[in-house]
């Protein structure tokens, strides 16, 4: 049974803020536009709040679902600075270069969007394959294959980065 | 390095390492905002009180319907853009969805590529290869077939008289030709593709003329072992042009006509007998053949079409409109019926009288490419179809919660399911139609318009929905002008 109190609200607010920046960076590759995302999604919450029954997997489904859209926002930003004559490799370059964890970030970010969700659910989130595959709407082979592609993908980034560097 | 598993695992941030917020504020804004809504939500309640003619609330739901809503109903709007193609596709082309997102155009008037794909993230689009060897003339070849799953197009139809083709990997970007096959006498009446089984279906005759009867048969080809084998033998008996649909590796198989044995040999119309109800489905995943009840259909004689989706098979009969006099008042010459696979069951679909009273109906069918549903559109046969007057009445049913809805006032070409949302199209006619043209219906069962005119009218276009957008791809947007773009039609809420 959920508790629908105000002071309960605010309490689970608190409670899932941390982790859902940490589940919508991987998504965006970005630590402060994922709080903002997670802050508007924390608000749909509040809004929504009679009707929600599982606050963290409605948390999960809204917060992707709004980065997804941030991810439509940014790339029409960007054709509007290569209309404007900003070529993609300085777009790129005024991101910077980053280390750590934001360089994974970044790197999950960069995966194509059922990839970097489904590296999200089952490593960020722990989800099993079949509660990975329900939350996507998908088969457990998608998510299998989509697992097996993100990490090799990952794992080939961050190789050819380390041999760069030993280099 | 850590293995990556774990890494991404720890990169959860400390409560202490984000931007604090004041929680108790965002639960009252969230409270406020809630309150404003259910303002609007009385205010539509009156409307229907007072006679607006809005039907149950509940229907089209998104926990019944077309979607799992992600986000529960608000405000939505949609609008439309153009997006250049570096190919022209022609009429009718193939289209899909990738695993990841991307939308797969196949057809094309360019003989440097066969097709192209678009990343729906970035916006760009990379061009596929032409096939391999001589094409089977995949546009508007009748026994030609381009199918699409799991990340892979198979391309199959009549090369020198034999059944060949070729196979197109998205992962490695390369054609693997199939080559001809002997097990089967005929070009085949269906085709299914499970990703990896190409099953290619016979129902009875070959020959130019079509009279010369052969043994139903089902040849398939195993792309990774690269052969062709002889599938499950049909349980039915040798007929002439039966009803077929084919979706993701299923074949429905519906009636058709018995030879008559007694035919004359010059006989114009061939050795056509009686018509048969019987209904077959064939699963090209575990190679066998399902009998299925006939269908509780009442349309007297008329003639019939048939939809599958995943869970759907649907069944029209109709009759020819030219054989109909529009003065005739015939109540019975269009009905449906569809059947649930998961559950074994027909529903004969009632005609929606409440929205079209004069009982002529024109139904269609549409399979919903995203979720795969096959939703039903009605119209009234006797409304006029000249542009400048008003458009038929139209309904949809969808056979999840068995119901008609009111369509908008348009002339309804295809219905779509973007997310929790319905979107009616219009426009799929540049006969009957100027403009591309969106309604979208809201929570409380109001259809709305995009927020923008959309580009020209277009004839055999492909319509298919990823993600929050629809495309509307291909066609002709005058008797014999391609379209060179794609229509996208993006969903905001």
């Amino acid at each position: 049974m959920v508790d629908r109190s105000d002071e309960a609200l605010a309490a689970l607010c608190e409670a899932e803020y941390p982790r859902l920046v940490g589940l919508l960076a991987l998504q965006v590759g970005d630590r402060f536009v994922a709080e903002e995302l997670a802050q508007e999604t924390l608000l749909a919450l509040c809004r929504h709040w009679p009707s929600v029954d599982s606050p963290r997997a409605w948390l999960n489904r809204v917060g992707l679902n709004r980065s997804n859209s941030w991810f439509r926002r940014r790339y029409a930003e960007r054709r509007a600075y290569r209309r404007h004559g900003l070529s993609p490799e300085v777009i790129e370059g005024l991101e910077g270069v980053e280390h750590g964890d934001a360089a994974l970030r970044s790197a999950v970010a960069s995966l194509p969007p059922r990839q970097r969700m489904v590296i999200a659910l089952r490593f960020y989130e722990q989800y099993s394959v079949a509660e990975t595959a329900e939350a996507m709407g998908c088969a457990e082979g998608t998510v299998k294959a989509q697992t097996h592609h993100a990490l090799a993908s990952l794992r080939s980034r961050f190789d050819s980065s380390e041999e760069h560097q030993h280099a | 390095m850590r293995d990556l598993e774990e890494r991404i695992a720890g990169t959860r941030p400390e409560a202490a390492e984000v931007t604090p917020f004041d929680a108790h504020e965002l639960v009252r804004r969230g409270r406020r905002q809630r309150q404003v809504g259910m303002l609007g939500a009385a205010a539509g309640l009156i409307a229907v009180v007072a006679g607006v003619a809005v039907l149950a609330a509940n229907l089209f739901a998104p926990e019944q319907q077309v979607d799992v809503a992600a986000e529960p109903p608000g405000s939505v709007s949609a609008r439309w853009s153009t997006i250049d193609m570096p190919i022209a596709p022609g009429a009718s082309p193939l289209v899909g969805e990738t695993s990841d997102g991307d939308l797969v155009v196949l057809g094309s008037d360019d003989p440097q590529a066969a097709g192209a794909i678009l990343d729906t993230d970035t916006g760009g689009w990379r061009t596929i290869p032409p096939m391999p060897g001589q094409s089977p003339n995949f546009e508007g070849g009748q026994f030609s077939w381009a199918l699409f799953e799991h990340d892979r197009i198979a391309v199959i139809g009549a090369i020198d008289g034999q059944v060949a083709g070729a196979w197109y990997d998205l992962d490695s970007e390369t054609w693997t030709p199939i080559p001809p096959t002997s097990e089967i006498d005929t070009w085949g009446e269906a085709v299914a593709f499970d990703g990896s089984i190409l099953a290619v279906v016979q129902t009875g005759f070959r020959g130019p003329d079509q009279r010369t009867p052969v043994d139903p048969r089902v040849a398939r080809f195993d792309l990774e072992a690269n052969t062709w084998s002889v599938g499950a033998t049909p349980p039915f008996e040798t007929r002439f042009y039966p009803r077929v649909a084919s979706r993701a590796g299923l074949v429905f198989v519906h009636g058709g006509s018995l030879p008559d044995p007694e035919a004359a040999p010059d006989s114009p119309d061939g050795p056509v007998g009686a018509r048969s109800e019987d209904n077959f489905l064939y699963d090209t995943t575990a190679d066998e053949w399902h009998a299925i009840d006939q269908a509780p259909l009442t349309g007297g004689e008329a003639r019939s079409t048939v939809w599958l989706d995943d869970d759907h098979i649907a069944i029209v009969n109709y009759e020819q409109q030219d054989l109909i006099d529009p003065a005739e008042s015939v109540s019975d010459n269009h009905a449906a019926a569809i059947y649930q696979l998961s559950s074994s069951t027909w529903t004969e679909v009632t005609p929606p009288a409440q929205i079209v009273p004069d009982a002529r109906i024109n139904y269609r069918g549409w399979g919903d490419s995203r979720t795969r549903q096959s939703i039903l559109i009605a119209t009234s046969a006797t409304a006029s179809r000249e542009p400048s007057q008003q458009p038929p009445p139209t309904a949809i049913y969808s056979p999840h919660n068995k119901r008609w809805i009111p369509g908008p006032e348009v002339r309804l070409a295809a219905t779509e399911a973007v997310r929790d949302t319905l979107v009616a199209l219009s426009g799929l006619n540049f006969r009957t139609s100027d403009q591309l043209d969106a309604h979208l219906r809201t929570a409380d069962g109001r259809w709305i318009p995009a927020t923008n005119d959309g580009p020209d009218a277009r004839s055999s276009a492909s319509v298919i929905t990823i993600d929050h957008n629809i495309y509307v791809i291909g066609g002709h947007i005058s008797g014999d002008r391609a379209t060179s773009g794609v229509a996208a039609l993006e969903l905001d809420r």
